[in-house]
């Protein structure tokens, strides 16, 4: 996945950061969880859930992601179940000569019709 | 480059008066994340909500927010959130921080918090930043 940097510059505005704010954000690879093939994986994994609901979220940096470069991203999907079945989305994101930059993870509370 | 760090300081918090329909509607164009519980009063209330809801990744950002204009130039290493409850679109959030430990005044540990327009914490967090001395 390529880091574009017109839609990091849009993203940093959604958040509210100042005009003019360069690097990428440590938050910023959620948005590679909306990839059409992430998407369609969360949602194999949920199709019981009537809506999804984030409960918690981490990220590690070992390196900066830099614009209109490119990444790898690896992700591994695990559903727990209960009262209020989880998934857990944890990925690791790495640069082509296989640097390590960052890992994160998702938890997903899946919400079931009222 | 000099950084006085002490146990217990507390940044000074950044404040969103509301977080409105808008301002959701903007984030969730960005992050090309369209879940319809954070945009359609339906959808939310399908899933047992009073209403739509803010993106936890639109309040998450408000911590990176915060610790970025505190040191503009600081390395955040790790960045973690637990969201306690849905944030109602429209309500006001308060960010804050404060430092709990510290590593030879070259990063610190910050406890994170999130508060809504009632007081109650929407949401919990920690970081651990670095600074280039």
């Amino acid at each position: 996945m390529t880091i574009n940097s017109d839609e990091v510059a849009a993203f940093c505005a959604a958040l509210g950061f100042p005009p003019g704010h360069t690097g990428v954000p440590l938050i910023y690879p959620i948005r590679m969880l909306t990839d059409r093939r992430v998407v369609s994986a969360i949602e194999a994994a949920t199709s019981d859930a009537v809506a999804l609901l984030h409960q918690a979220q981490s990220f590690t940096c070992h390196l900066p992601l830099v614009v209109n470069h490119a990444y790898r991203l690896d992700l591994r999907l695990e559903r727990s179940e209960g009262r209020r079945p989880r998934l857990s989305v944890k990925g690791t994101i790495t640069a082509p000569d296989n640097r390590l930059m960052q890992e994160f993870k998702t938890t997903l509370v899946m919400l079931q019709r009222q | 480059m000099s950084i006085q760090l002490r146990i217990g300081d507390n940044l000074e918090p950044l404040l969103l008066h509301s977080i409105g329909a808008d301002q959701v509607k903007r984030y969730a164009e960005a992050a090309r994340d369209r879940n319809p519980i954070h945009l359609s009063s339906a959808a939310a209330e399908a899933a047992g909500l009073d209403g739509p809801v803010v993106h936890g990744m639109l309040i998450m950002g408000q911590f990176e927010r915060l610790l970025r204009g505190w040191q503009p130039d600081c390395t955040i290493a790790t960045l973690t959130t637990q969201f306690l409850r849905p944030m109602p679109v429209g309500d006001s959030l308060e960010v804050g921080a404060r430092i709990v430990s510290i590593a030879s005044q070259q990063s610190c540990t910050l406890r994170l918090t999130a508060r809504n327009s009632a007081g109650q914490l929407i949401a919990i967090g920690e970081a651990t930043v670095g600074f280039v001395l």
